[in-house]
């Protein structure tokens, strides 16, 4: 399992860049980042403050990449969107680190 | 025309012209994330009562038409919604900032045509789907709302008085 989620990552992964908060070097590394489809929801709903999205990601990643170390204001970016991390968990295999599980969600643009 | 087409948006010019970051709630446009705290500008209640028997109030002479017209309105009391939010990276204290500088603006009096009789502040609370503070305020104003009309009883135009729509 731990030689196999890393071939498969190379294989069919994405390659995603993660944006450290403030003067933290940026991380190339690979992923699965897949939409996360759910019929029930809207994809964009109405907030006293605009339209928020809705969709969720799912994040599948290499050990790796430290998400918990990306900060508040850290995101994770993949052609040319940008999505911040809502919770992340390391997940072990046996006494090993195997791979990141995280949900992310569409960032918003900051207001100007 | 409704002269209360446009009463959101003169409390939001109002704030912003105060130093206050604020925008009229409910956009049509995507969310942005606030770079500081932001208040979000929407009317909540409003109450309308009489000022005059019949809602008359009077009469005016138009130097530009040469003409009498008369005045019918309605005495409003309009609540304001003014909820503060604040990124969970600027916290709660936020909230607190933005409506220490909100409730000196509106104690300076409010918007031209609208009277601030009272606001309040409710309790800071953190809503997980949006991951931002919110605070809840209210601000309860008095406007007269009126309609002028000709000699001949037409009506020729509303107005929400100090601002012209």
């Amino acid at each position: 399992m731990t030689k196999t989620f890393p071939t498969l990552l190379s294989r069919y992964g994405q390659m995603v860049h993660l944006h450290g908060e403030g003067a933290q070097e940026d991380t190339l590394c690979m992923a699965f980042l897949q939409a996360v489809p759910d019929r029930r929801e809207e994809q964009r709903v109405p907030t006293p403050l605009g339209l928020a999205w809705q969709k969720r990601f799912l994040y599948l990643g290499h050990p790796g990449g430290d998400l918990n170390a990306l900060g508040d204001k850290g995101y994770i970016s993949w052609k040319g969107g940008r999505y911040r991390v809502r919770t992340a968990h390391l997940v072990y295999v046996g006494q090993q680190a195997n791979h990141w599980w995280a949900m992310l969600e569409p960032m918003e643009e900051a207001q100007v | 025309m409704n002269g209360l087409d446009t009463i959101r948006e003169c409390m939001t010019d109002f704030l912003c012209r105060q130093g206050i970051s604020a925008l009229t709630a409910w956009p049509d446009s995507g969310r942005v994330k606030p770079q500081q705290a932001v208040a979000a500008v929407s009317v909540r209640r409003c109450e309308g009562g009489p000022s005059g028997f019949q809602d008359y109030l009077g009469e005016r002479y138009n130097s530009a038409t040469g003409r009498w017209e008369e005045l019918y309105g309605k005495q409003l009391t309009v609540t304001f919604a003014l909820d503060l939010y604040a990124s969970r990276t600027d916290g709660a204290a936020a909230c607190q900032t933005i409506f220490d500088t909100l409730a000196n603006a509106l104690q300076q009096g409010g918007p031209v045509g609208l009277t601030v009789q009272s606001f309040c502040q409710g309790e800071v609370r953190y809503d997980e789907k949006s991951g931002l503070f919110c605070c809840p305020v209210e601000a309860v104003c008095k406007c007269f709302l009126y309609a002028v009309a000709d000699e001949g009883g037409q009506f020729l135009d509303f107005e929400l008085k100090g601002v012209r729509v």
